[in-house]
């Protein structure tokens, strides 16, 4: 759990004219009731002047009715002044993005891409050299370079990092496209015709062309390990906690009589970052075959796991994952195959996947976790959009994981904070999703059974 | 003067309007909407900080204003019984 000061929860939600933070958001409420109960009271303070005895008592209950009006008045400036206020800094703020996204398009283009013709090819080779020139076997050198980053993890958990990881992903394909024009129209920052999905696609398929088993789809199938009672989630961090962390695919099903049934999904997060597809779906193939918005080994699997467990085109289904199991999730929400009633996830790189609209939920995420970057920019969502860093400026970031604003442990401790948030933003999608599965259990006959699944890919040889 | 006691009925259940408008009055005086500086994510904070000070001062005085009426209809009360 981190030892300091949590840093404030932004808050994104849809249709809202500005960001703000949770406490901001949960503010603008309180002025408006100060406001109104000011107001309500110089009313009855004028009342009571209507029945004074006497001059001095009316004209000092005239005075407070007065002054009464004039305080409503200057709190509901207040609260418009806010309002105004973070409305400009949000505007600033994308200006701000856009020139800056745009300008690093074209300066991509113009100076780094001939710069790079020319070095990359000695860089390449440099590189090359110095792996080899290094002291110690490949395994060693592996080891050194995951032990330098445990070591220094500040060099990866900054919202720096996040948005060059961000330029770099979504800048790979322009890069290749070359033309700052070109760049310009069909790049994120254009028409957003090319971008993140399309560096992931064109990554799987030369890695398919290739004929090797790295980054190479292949079949999954799904087996049903376990099954038993259980109890309904209440809250976001008891549904983060609930994500598997090795069984893959944990399903909820709420029944009560005379209803049909209801489904919570959970999606566990990648298993192993080999690139090579062996038998874990939950792998690096998954993710970047994600990433391109094809059905990826975990996509699928859960997707038959889903169907195991009796979910219809048609049943009711909340989709909770982290990580990579976010990007489950995402995608097959954004597949328009499933009654998605609610979709909650954690730091997951799915940002880029198309919803339909009306999926509503909860998206968190890390401003110094770069995984969510690597989806690429977030698109439009009807989901409450929560942001925050893990590590600020004056925290100690631990150094026995590796990406510690990834790890779940953190996430667990945001989930936690966003239980105790007060905007309405927030709290009403905690409500819709708590009421999801507890309108069920809170009936008679109501009940919850759970199951978990464990998928394997089957290659060639299998 | 003769102990008027419709008048008298009258100031006591203004004296109980008052009282809790009083109540009410400072314990918004006591909790006047301030903001921490990280709820704010632009440079708005200081503006905020001193116009929240100013509400809170106004608030008190609004609280000592229906104060003083409640002391003068407990006065104007005491006179209408004696």
């Amino acid at each position: 759990m981190p030892s300091h000061d949590p840093s404030p929860l932004v808050v994104h939600a849809p249709g809202a004219l500005f960001v703000a933070t949770d406490e901001l958001l949960a503010h603008l409420p309180v002025l408006t009731r100060l406001a109104d109960e000011v107001e309500a009271d110089g009313h009855r303070a004028a009342w009571l002047s209507l029945e004074a005895p006497s001059a001095m008592l009316r004209a000092e209950l005239d005075a407070c009715e007065r002054r009464s009006f004039e305080l409503a008045d200057r709190v509901r400036r207040m609260r418009t002044a806010i309002a105004a206020a973070e409305l400009a800094y949000s505007a600033a703020e994308r200006s701000a993005t856009a020139v800056h996204d745009v300008v690093s398009d074209w300066a991509a283009a113009l100076l780094l891409r001939p710069a790079a013709r020319l070095l990359l090819p000695w860089l390449a080779l440099g590189g090359l050299a110095m792996w080899h020139l290094a002291p110690g076997s490949d395994e060693q050198k592996r080891a050194a370079i995951g032990r330098w980053m445990l070591e220094n993890p500040q060099v990866i958990t900054s919202p720096e990092f996040t948005a060059l990881v961000g330029r770099v992903v979504s800048g790979a394909d322009d890069f290749v496209l070359g033309d700052p024009l070109l760049m310009a129209l069909l790049g994120e920052h254009g028409l957003g015709l090319m971008g993140a999905g399309t560096s992931a696609a064109v990554l799987s398929g030369v890695a398919a062309l290739a004929g090797t088993s790295v980054l190479t789809e292949t079949p999954v199938r799904v087996r049903h390990v376990a099954s038993g009672p259980g109890t309904p989630p209440s809250g976001a961090a008891e549904r983060l906690r609930r994500v598997p962390d090795q069984k893959q695919v944990r399903i909820e099903r709420y029944s009560a009589p005379g209803e049909p049934d209801r489904f919570i999904v959970y999606v566990a997060p990648t298993q192993t970052f080999s690139p090579v597809a062996d038998a874990e779906p939950w792998d690096l193939t998954s993710n970047i075959t994600g990433v391109a918005g094809l059905p990826s080994g975990s996509i699928r699997a859960t997707e038959q796991a889903m169907a195991h467990a009796g979910i219809r085109p048609d049943s009711q289904v909340v989709l909770v994952g982290y990580s990579q199991g976010g990007l489950v999730a995402d995608a097959i929400a954004g597949s328009g195959r499933w009654n998605v009633a609610g979709l909650e996830t954690y730091g997951d790189p799915g940002g880029g996947v198309d919803l339909p609209d009306g999926i509503r939920g909860l998206a968190v995420r890390h401003s110094d976790d770069f995984i969510p970057a690597t989806g690429g920019p977030q698109q439009p969502v009807d989901r409450v959009i929560v942001e925050r860093r893990a590590f600020p400026d004056a925290a100690v970031i631990p150094t026995d994981r590796p990406a510690p604003a990834h790890q779940k442990d953190a996430y667990l401790a945001t989930a936690r904070d966003i239980d105790g948030a007060r905007s309405s933003a927030i709290r009403d999608e905690l409500r819709a999703l708590d009421a999801f599965a507890r309108d069920y259990t809170e009936r008679a006959g109501g009940n919850v059974t759970t199951s978990e699944y464990r998928a394997e890919r089957i290659s060639g040889s299998s | 003067m003769p102990p008027d006691p419709i008048q008298a009925d009258r100031l006591r259940d203004q004296l109980a309007t008052l009282r809790q408008l009083r109540h009410a009055a400072e314990a918004r005086a006591a909790h006047p909407p301030r903001l921490t500086t990280d709820a704010w994510r632009g440079d708005a904070h200081a503006a905020y900080a001193i116009t929240a000070d100013e509400l809170a001062a106004e608030l008190a005085a609004l609280a000592a204003g229906i104060a003083r009426v409640e002391r003068l209809t407990r006065t104007e009360l005491a006179h209408a019984l004696a």
